[in-house]
């Protein structure tokens, strides 16, 4: 346990927050603005013209207007964002994730205007940011972490690593992360011809263009480790998820705890997450991100996500915590309210992210006015959305309507509610992965728990369009 | 543990507290009410903000009602608030409650409040310890005004044209908000206002600015015209797309 005069000076005193500004629209600003209710917060949602009349927008104590629909000239821009929360009278920021969440010049911003953003502190979102730090601050811990290689600058260093390595091996961007800035190589040849235009995307993409090698593991499953942190210098973890299930390294199905883990494997990688958030000084919520190998049962640091998951209700159900209420806790300079002894872990919770993609034409996400939502209901279910009828699904944001959350005693029952709770999901007006996700659960190889990353490529995706 | 910690006084006014003192006065019978609440003045009259010794004169703009902070600096102007937008806020509802009305008249007669900020800075920044000591908590000092009897006036009507009184808008261009942030109707502190109602402005000439964290946005007149309304006050957070003006169109 690091100790708390090892952090920055921590303000001993605790200041409650009284409003924070939600920096982020649909699903996540509607929890943001819930979690801040349960809390007696008020709350200020930032909107584009697009969403001004969303569900976000209707419950947040206010709205505020901050651009048209562009990303880039409202919810990424800082200036609006940081000028609406001031404007406001708003002691905090929460950024929600994407967007703004993990850019360490706005928590540097938002901490300079005095605001307090809720997130880990500027210097560890920068640290977990830069993909290839996090491997060395891994290293140094003690984790175990994926043979790669450090930020390479030309293609002849590349292939030298890559040889050490042994193919296929996996190009990353340092700036890369969320799935985004990687692509498999198979040999040397594919090597040399990938490498300029890796940097290229990397440098359009992220604005950086240096990157790395990993080792590419064929069979591997995707297990993180949900932490939480304090000003004070606690760490408790509250259990792994398994997100297994992905098409082009998005999350598709995730659910908690880890189906089909070795008890040994289960509690090292737990372990290797609390230190991970130990060496990094977190003081908020956070994801580790580890591979497993399920053909050496070995696992490695894949990386770290200092924001709220889109996937945290698994977590939560599981737990019994409001994560986002503990961000907003440690925000306000409180200490966790729990020991890791005090975390009791009960049953099993599965989530399906909804979107708008159209599975038989690639997945192509489709806008549209959603006219008929009727969201499903029963025990054991959680639906986060904000979606409604009459919802217009615009290009300009992701296509994400709702995650549907099933938990059950056990694994197997949480597999069934959830199935059962989407046969009774309506939507129209817009295609939906809905069809895709309840087969994929269906699946005997997700029943069994013997997935791989690339499991709907190779077999989930191709089994529905045939049954389609 | 945290060690416990004092009740503060609270610095500014949450939404929910001015949402709270405006319903209230609604259901009163009063034709006017000021509270004096943890270092602010309130003051809240059915025909436009009561006369309040030691206010300084009202500027025309009305601000969003929703605005907890107290934004007025010490002696400079209070900031209006009409209370027709009480219940559910939308910022596209509060834009147009605060010029109401656009088109068709208002429902009810506005009633409008000013919050007067005793020694508290403008725009944002942690306010000096109040001039004069807050009331008890709890126990908000009062003083109502009896119910209206003919001819006894229930504050000075403000010279000139009354932000939010009925100001025919019809054919008229709005002037939208290129941003969102503070709104400044003059070049710096101290000079006159760009522009002024009834005043003709020429296209693209500027009317105002809007602020962005030191970044001085420029709004412009779309069109050539007479300016017949400003539609919000000087100093407050105006949103991205919110109309700030109206101006009929005509030549110079």
């Amino acid at each position: 346990m690091s100790s708390p005069a090892a952090l920055a000076p921590a303000d001993p005193v605790v200041r409650p927050l009284r409003r924070v500004l939600v920096a982020n629209r649909g699903e996540i600003a509607v929890r943001v603005v819930r979690a801040c209710r349960a809390l007696g917060i008020e709350s200020v949602v930032v909107c584009s013209t697009a969403d001004r009349h969303g569900l976000a927008a209707r419950l947040a104590d206010r709205a505020v207007c901050i651009g048209p629909p562009p990303a880039t000239q409202s919810y990424l821009a800082i200036p609006s964002v940081l000028s609406a929360a001031l404007g406001t009278g708003c002691d905090a920021i929460h950024p929600g994730y994407g967007f703004l969440a993990e850019n360490p010049d706005f928590a540097a911003a938002c901490v300079a205007e005095g605001l307090v953003f809720v997130g880990p502190r500027p210097q560890a979102v920068a640290q977990a940011g830069d993909k290839a730090r996090a491997r060395v601050l891994a290293r140094a811990a003690g984790i175990p972490t994926l043979e790669g290689s450090p930020v390479l600058e030309t293609a002849e260093q590349a292939v030298r690593a890559a040889d050490r390595l042994g193919y296929p091996v996996l190009v990353k961007a340092a700036a890369g992360g969320g799935g985004r800035g990687m692509s498999v190589v198979e040999d040397e040849a594919g090597l040399r011809a990938r490498w300029p235009a890796a940097a290229q995307e990397a440098r359009s993409a992220f604005g950086d263009g240096r990157l790395y090698l990993e080792r590419f593991i064929r069979n591997a499953r995707h297990i993180e480790v949900q932490v939480l942190g304090d000003r004070h210098g606690s760490v408790i973890h509250v259990g792994e998820r398994d997100c297994t299930l992905q098409r082009r390294h998005q999350k598709v199905v995730e659910e908690s705890p880890a189906p089909a883990l070795p008890e040994q494997v289960r509690q090292d990688i737990r372990r290797s997450g609390v230190a991970f958030a130990e060496a990094l000084e977190l003081d908020s919520a956070g994801t580790v991100e580890f591979l497993y190998d399920t053909d050496t049962a070995g696992y490695a640091f894949l990386e770290f996500n200092a924001r709220i998951q889109v996937e945290h209700p698994v977590s939560e159900l599981v737990c019994g915590l409001d994560l986002v209420a503990e961000q907003l806790r440690s925000a306000a300079g409180e200490p966790l309210r729990h020991r890791q002894e005090d975390i009791t872990l009960h049953g099993h919770a599965i989530e399906v992210r909804i979107t708008t993609e159209d599975p038989a034409r690639g997945f192509t996400p489709h806008p549209g006015t959603v006219t008929v939502w009727q969201p499903p209901a029963g025990e054991g279910i959680r639906v986060d959305s904000h979606c409604e009828p009459g919802y217009v699904v615009t290009p300009y944001y992701d296509s994400l309507l709702a995650k549907i959350i099933a938990h059950g005693p056990d694994r197997d029952t949480a597999i069934d509610r959830l199935i059962a709770a989407l046969d009774t999901l309506r939507v129209e007006g817009v295609p939906t992965t809905r069809d895709f996700c309840r087969a994929a659960l269906d699946h005997p190889d997700f029943r069994a728990g013997r997935v791989s990353t690339d499991w709907i490529a190779a077999r989930g995706l191709p089994d529905y369009l045939e049954s389609s | 543990m945290s060690a416990p910690t004092e009740p503060e006084v609270p610095q500014a006014v949450t939404y929910r507290e001015i949402q709270e003192i405006l319903r209230t006065f609604r259901d009163s019978g009063w034709t006017g009410m000021t509270v004096e609440l943890h270092g602010m003045r309130i003051t809240v009259g059915k025909h436009g903000p009561p006369a309040s010794r030691g206010l300084a004169p009202r500027e025309s703009g009305i601000s969003d009602p929703r605005v907890g902070a107290a934004v007025a600096a010490p002696g400079a102007t209070p900031v209006s608030v009409p209370a027709e937008s009480v219940g559910p806020p939308t910022s596209e509802g509060a834009s147009t409650a605060a010029s109401a009305p656009l088109g068709p008249a208002a429902a009810a007669p506005p009633v409008s409040a000013s919050a007067e900020a005793v020694g508290s800075p403008a725009w944002g920044s942690p306010p000096p310890a109040p001039a004069e000591p807050p009331a008890p908590a709890g126990l908000p000092a009062v003083a109502g005004t009896a119910p209206a009897e003919p001819g006894v006036a229930a504050g000075a009507a403000p010279a000139g044209p009354r932000p939010g009184g009925a100001v025919d808008t019809t054919g008229c261009v709005a002037v939208r908000s290129p941003a969102v942030g503070a709104f400044w109707v003059a070049p710096g502190p101290g000079q006159p206002p760009f522009a002024q109602v009834g005043q003709r402005v020429a296209q693209d000439e500027q009317l105002a600015i809007v602020e962005v964290m030191k970044l001085m946005n420029p709004v412009v007149a779309p069109v050539a015209g007479t300016l017949v309304q400003v539609c919000a006050a000087n100093a407050e957070l105006v949103e991205y797309d919110q109309v700030l003006f109206w101006i009929r169109p005509g030549d110079e």
